[in-house]
This record gives structure tokens, C-alpha cells and sequence, in this order.
């Protein structure tokens, strides 16, 4: 699966992946940002305008337009990630959700808030996609908190598409003089 | 909290290791030359992070263009002194 081919629908979309799927987010919103406004919603400090900036190239010449098409926020702690959910208004802009989960992995915050947070985010994120799509990536959480697993669950229970992608293994170079030992 | 964009030091390692399949392709001469191309940008990092480009290889190129173009001039006005000693 890739940006051109990511099929974009008013719904819930959940991409679960290593690294929170940052290549294709980025080059998504680079797509979306050829076309038209997008609202782009960073949890885990992974948007890199750089890689956005040279994906836009390769879909349009006017790259200081596009990349001004982008509304850019980003939250630190799950509760300004769940502020900022609340105040996004429900006004037709595509709206991308990079690493979601990420700041709900704090240790400062008990699972039980996390759950709650994460369940009053949910009904905000499906409020948006009435309108327009909504695409939330987010990373295998990692064993230090493997008891938050269940928010995890909880996203893609909530989600209308979810995917799961896998890092493709590193190409193995062929041996030129036949079978390597 | 982190950085929310890479520096602009990081950018150029990030865009030289970009091309290190090409330099490993590259004859061991055109290596150095391609070596000297990319210091010759580093020198200009500061300038770079000042102009804050949403493409910060053009400015390493421009960076690159403008080490030539010094080199070219410093070049052609050693000619003209050898021109002018030849003259004389």
C-alpha cells in the first residue's frame, strides 16, 4: 500500500505500523496538500516537512502553496492531544492523526485515564469523519507498556478501516558467483 | 520536548547519505571530487540554516555552484596576472 493508492473515504481509517507508518502519512499529506487544505495532527513528533516538502515537488511546482495548505499541530501530552480533538471544528478538512497513541504511553499517566482520554478522543475523530476522511496511524505499542495494549484494541474496534502493515525485510543482494556460504 | 525539524546539519547528513549508493558506484577519483563538492556545501551550513528552505538540497547545491564559481574566478584572475607578467 502506498500514498497514491490509499484509498481516501469519509471514515474512520486506522493504520497500525513500525514507526507509526510516518513515510506514507508524510506522503499522503503531501498528496493531500496537491490538491487541496488538509489538518495534520502530530502525536509523536514525526512530521518531517522536509520528506512532505519533497513529495510535494513531485505533485506540484507551487511547493510554498501547498505546503501552506497544511494546518499543523502537535500535541505533547495525550491531554492536549485530546484538547486539541475537541477544538478541531468539523469543517471538511481531511484531517491526519500521525502516531496517536504515543503520548498515551506516558508513565505519568495511569492506564484507567489513558482509557478515558482515549475514549473521549474516539467520539471526536468519528465526528470528523462524517465529513471528510480521517486517517490515524499509530505503532505497535512497545513491551514497556504492553498494559495499554488496550487502547490499541479500543482504536481499531472504533475505526471504519483499519490496516496493519509490516516492514518489508531488507532486500538481499543476489551472490554473484552462485550460493553464498 | 524534542526538535519538531531536523537541524540543518542533520538535513545535510541526511541528503549526503542519500547519495552514498551513488559514490559507492562513482570511480575512486570522481569519489574525491564528489567528497570535495559536498565539503565545499558544508562550509555554507550556517548560511543554509539561515535561509531556511523547504528543500534544503537546492541550497547545498547553490552552496556547491558558488564554491565553483569562487574557484573559477580565482582562477581567471590568476590568468590575467600570468597574462599580464607575459605581457610585460
Amino acid at each position: 500500500m502506498d500514498a497514491l493508492t490509499f484509498p481516501l473515504t469519509n471514515r474512520l481509517m486506522v493504520l497500525t505500523a513500525p514507526h507509526a507508518a510516518s513515510a506514507l502519512m508524510l506522503e499522503l499529506s503531501a498528496r493531500l496538500s496537491a490538491a487541496g487544505e488538509l489538518r495534520v495532527l502530530d502525536g509523536g513528533n514525526r512530521f518531517n516537512v522536509y520528506p512532505v516538502a519533497r513529495a510535494v515537488r513531485r505533485y506540484t511546482s507551487d511547493l510554498t502553496a501547498s505546503l501552506a495548505r497544511i494546518r499543523l499541530a502537535r500535541a505533547f501530552t495525550c491531554y492536549q492531544m485530546a484538547a486539541l480533538l475537541a477544538e478541531t471544528p468539523a469543517d471538511g478538512l481531511p484531517t491526519l492523526v500521525i502516531d496517536l497513541l504515543a503520548t498515551f504511553c506516558d508513565d505519568n499517566v495511569q492506564l484507567t485515564e489513558s482509557q478515558r482520554l482515549l475514549a473521549d478522543c474516539i467520539p471526536h475523530l468519528k465526528r470528523l469523519s462524517q465529513f471528510a476522511p480521517v486517517v490515524v496511524s499509530a505503532k505497535p505499542l512497545p513491551p514497556l507498556c504492553a498494559e495499554k495494549g488496550v487502547l490499541a484494541d479500543a482504536l481499531q474496534a472504533a475505526a471504519g478501516g483499519s490496516w496493519h502493515l509490516e516492514a518489508l525485510p531488507a532486500p538481499k543482494m543476489p551472490a554473484l558467483w552462485g550460493e553464498e556460504a | 520536548m524534542g526538535r519538531t525539524l531536523p537541524s540543518i546539519t542533520q538535513a545535510f547528513i541526511q541528503e549526503q547519505a542519500a547519495f552514498s549508493r551513488f559514490r559507492r558506484a562513482l570511480r575512486r577519483r570522481d569519489q574525491l571530487a564528489l567528497d570535495d563538492l559536498f565539503a565545499s556545501a558544508r562550509q555554507h551550513l550556517s548560511a543554509a540554516a539561515y535561509a531556511a528552505h523547504a528543500l534544503p538540497m537546492e541550497t547545498f547545491l547553490l552552496s556547491m555552484l558558488l564554491e565553483q564559481h569562487k574557484e573559477i574566478l580565482r582562477l581567471r584572475q590568476q590568468m590575467a596576472e600570468l597574462a599580464g607578467d607575459l605581457d610585460a
